[in-house]
């Protein structure tokens, strides 16, 4: 691949990336969260299209219109999230649309498929049968499956992102064997993984991306991890984070024990004014600890108090009374809703404040939606337009109204700047600062480092559901929170 | 819910087409085309004709309107009428009271609507698949509880509810449905509660997060639903002197159709009453004006297909739509 650039509305995915692969050799691509990995695999499969660059298989120029086009150059990618079929067995989902036919009628020849399937689950020390299904196996069996699929197909090249993320230490172990096996056999395989060890047993090179440029690229015996890391994240830092001396004053949110089916024992404390920063890796528990404590998910236990009260919640709606705001990550899927005004958008989570003798007082709607676009400077032609037209950057501005707008003391704000611009961040960072000004408590989970460097007044860091460290502002370093996140002491 | 009328007048003369304009248009043309073609057409008598047929479909079409807004479904309508409508039928004949018929008629609906409601939230059953299931079920019951018969209503205070006119003007089930659009439509738009079902309908995990309870919404609108059908039910056996067990069958198509009709997306969120009322009054004039011109029943029957066809080809081109 070379001087691959992929852009996205507001911001630039990829700028000018090379990368090659030799047959048979094992090359680690390391990065942040939304360094651009994602980004070029999919290029590599097809499924996007990049804006300049080209892509070279044996010095011959390929154009991927599709993915389809792609793996029948030998490409084959095992994503991160999971593709499969529930409902269908183990051995259909590996060969799916390939699956073997009979002589004569060609029907579907079962038992070749299912003995073939097999094979493969042996030869992966797994002991899953071919003929259950999907739905029934466990998230690393799932996995292995979705392993089984790719060294299915003939293929030249394999990308897995990833890849060990679910397993158990022993089966990541089998699978590292595997790989090493596949590029023996001339197979060149990309290798995705925060887990350095792994790279280290398995990669020869590592290439490294940050910001959708290539960093770095070293021999794996050439180098160590500190050095990998510091490559990783370190980056300057511009003067985007309005941070300001703020005063600290009681405790507001008080959370003990609280555990859920994926958390465990979680407890900390949140004062007035401080911005509580929550660093991890994508799926390390911090949407799902937040959504806890907000009540849009069960847990098993724990008390969660607010003002030194314990706050009973059950439902996003206790916890709005008791004064806390929770904002998405995904703001498509679950914080806006598309179809309806900015404004009434505004009012959803505070309907009775407008609510006057069981009746919607409209003007006094308006006049508070008016209003918070003026506060937020939400670039909108009126708050009457339906909140889809507006930029990302705006939209995440349309929730924090909302949010704003139920007077809440406690604001946990999941990756709140998450696909929007440069410009909009520094103003979504300085509305947090003014909310502290004003004595909220701040809870603010991000995967972008910089952005819980430089705002955070402390940092909680999860890892696989726990918290693994905390640190304040004084004696925080970017090595030590990427440590603690991937569960280093 | 974008209220784009409210938004043309803040713009100034900017003419927005809304969705629910657009079914005027279309019912404003239909009625002239049958003027024109049929001399019988317009006239008093027969406008009032058009809107009493029209009743019973409009009537239990405001309680689709509000599932649909959901983002839900309910198909079990045509045999909630039937069944409310029996119940009624044998409560009258048992008792004699009018009004005791009346009010247990409206029950049964309330209830089936509750029945679906609970279903839908609680045992978290697909709306289509539960009213799929309550359609046969209602159906059943009202088929056994007559052992398939017809019942004759006798009661002449009876049959006013649906064939009686105020003042030999208005007739008194145009009126009631009339004050039933009023109502809901007032509700949609002025109240908490109708905000709520554009929200659940437009977003429901975002609605839950802004602490609106979603199953709660859900489950008042089936029972809403129910009650309106029942209500229908009740107008069906007064206005044919009879309670029929298969009363109402296929209605829950027609009262969809007239939803989708007039402007209700069928993903959720999106569409006024007053459209519904457009789609309503289309239906039932295309097939008003199709009798007075003699066509045959069964080309009208396709007529109406291709009309619902219409609709929903309009809804998909709105951005609803099957993917």
């Amino acid at each position: 691949m070379r001087g691959i650039t992929k852009r996205f509305p507001g911001t630039v995915a990829l700028h000018k990336v090379d990368l090659e692969l030799r047959a048979g050799e094992v090359l680690g691509l390391l990065g942040e969260n939304g360094a651009g990995k994602s980004t070029l695999i999919k290029i590599l499969s097809g499924a996007y299209h990049p804006d300049e660059g080209e892509i070279f298989i044996d010095g011959e120029k390929q154009v991927f219109a599709t993915p389809k086009a792609a793996s029948e150059k030998g490409i084959g990618i095992i994503y991160q999230e999971l593709n499969y079929l529930n409902d269908l067995s183990v051995a259909e989902n590996i060969f799916l649309n390939r699956f073997p036919r009979t002589k004569g009628f060609r029907n579907v020849d079962w038992r070749r498929m299912n003995d073939h399937a097999e094979r493969i689950l042996r030869e992966l020390l797994s002991p899953i049968d071919p003929r259950s299904y999907m739905r029934d196996l466990a998230v690393s069996e799932k996995q292995i499956v979705e392993i089984a699929k790719a060294i299915s197909q003939d293929l030249r090249f394999l990308v897995m992102d990833e890849p060990t993320s679910a397993l158990s230490e022993r089966e990541a172990d089998h699978l590292l064997e595997m790989v090493g096996q596949m590029a023996e056999r001339g197979v060149g395989v990309i290798y995705i993984s925060h887990r350095l060890e792994e790279l280290f047993k398995v990669a020869g090179r590592v290439q490294v991306l940050r910001d959708g440029e290539v960093v770095g690229l070293r021999q794996m015996d050439g180098t160590n991890r500190d050095e990998l890391v510091r490559l990783m994240v370190g980056r300057k830092l511009e003067s985007m984070y309005p941070k300001r001396e703020i005063k600290k004053g009681d405790v507001v949110l008080k959370v003990r024990g609280l555990s859920s089916d994926y958390l465990r024992d979680i407890s900390f404390d949140l004062r007035k004014g401080e911005i509580l920063g929550l660093f991890g890796l994508m799926g390390a528990g911090q949407s799902e600890m937040a959504r806890c404590i907000f009540g849009a998910e069960k847990r098993t236990s724990g008390d969660v108090e607010i003002d030194g009260k314990s706050a009973n919640i059950a439902s996003p709606s206790d916890a709005i009374r008791s004064g806390i705001a929770y904002l998405s990550d995904e703001r498509k899927a679950d914080g806006l809703i598309l179809t309806q005004s900015v404004k009434q958008n505004i009012t959803t989570a505070s309907i009775k404040k407008i609510t006057r003798q069981l009746r919607i007082d409209r003007r006094l709607e308006r006049r508070k939606a008016d209003e918070w676009k003026r506060r937020l400077d939400i670039k909108a032609p009126s708050v009457e337009v339906n909140a889809e037209s507006l930029s990302g950057g705006n939209q995440q501005k349309v929730v924090l109204a909302k949010w704003l707008e139920t007077d809440p003391k406690v604001l946990i704000l999941n990756n709140p700047t998450r696909g929007i611009d440069v410009g909009a961040k520094v103003e979504i960072y300085t509305l947090m600062e003014d909310a502290c000004e004003k004595g909220l408590g701040v809870v603010m989970i991000s995967y972008e480092l910089p952005e819980i460097l430089q705002l955070s007044d402390r940092v909680l860091v999860m890892c696989e559901g726990k918290l693994s460290a905390e640190f304040d502002k004084e004696e925080l370093t970017q090595e030590k929170l990427m440590h603690s996140a991937v569960g280093e002491k | 819910m974008a209220n784009p009328t409210e938004l043309s007048k803040k713009g100034g003369s900017k003419f927005v087409l809304t969705t629910e304009l657009t079914v005027l248009g279309a019912y404003i043309l239909v009625f002239v085309v049958f003027s024109i073609l049929s001399p019988y057409f317009l006239s008093f008598k027969n406008l009032m004709n058009i809107f009493m047929y029209s009743s019973v479909i409009g009537i239990a079409a405001i309680g689709t309107t509000l599932v649909l807004l959901t983002g839900g479904l309910d198909i079990s309508v045509g045999a909630v009428i039937g069944l409310s409508g029996v119940i009624s039928g044998l409560v009258q004949q048992s008792t004699g009271n009018i009004g005791l018929a009346v009010f247990l008629g409206l029950l049964t609906g309330l209830l089936c609507g509750c029945f679906n409601g609970l279903l839908i939230t609680k045992l978290k059953i697909s709306p289509l698949i539960t009213t799929l299931a309550t359609l046969s079920i209602f159906r059943g019951i009202a088929l056994l509880s007559t052992g398939g018969l017809t019942l004759i209503i006798a009661s002449r205070s009876f049959k006013q509810l649906g064939r009686g006119y105020l003042l030999d003007i208005v007739p008194i089930s145009v009126l009631i449905m009339a004050g039933l659009f009023l109502l809901f439509g007032y509700l949609l738009y002025y109240t908490p509660f109708g905000r709520k079902i554009y929200s659940v309908g437009g977003n429901p995990e975002a609605s839950r997060l802004a602490g609106i309870r979603v199953n709660g919404i859900r489950f008042v609108v089936y029972v809403i639903g129910g009650l309106v059908a029942g209500l229908s039910g009740l107008i069906v056996a007064s206005q044919t002197g009879a309670s029929l067990p298969t009363a109402g069958t296929g209605a829950e198509l027609n009262v969809i159709g007239a939803s989708i009709l007039g402007g209700v997306s069928l993903s959720g969120g999106k569409g006024q009453v007053y459209g519904t009322l457009f789609g309503v009054l289309i239906l039932a004039t295309l097939n008003n004006g199709l009798t007075l011109m003699n066509v045959q029943t069964f080309w009208q029957t396709i007529a109406t297909g291709c009309v619902l066809l219409l609709a929903v080809v309009l809804d998909v081109a709105r951005g609803g739509g099957y993917r």
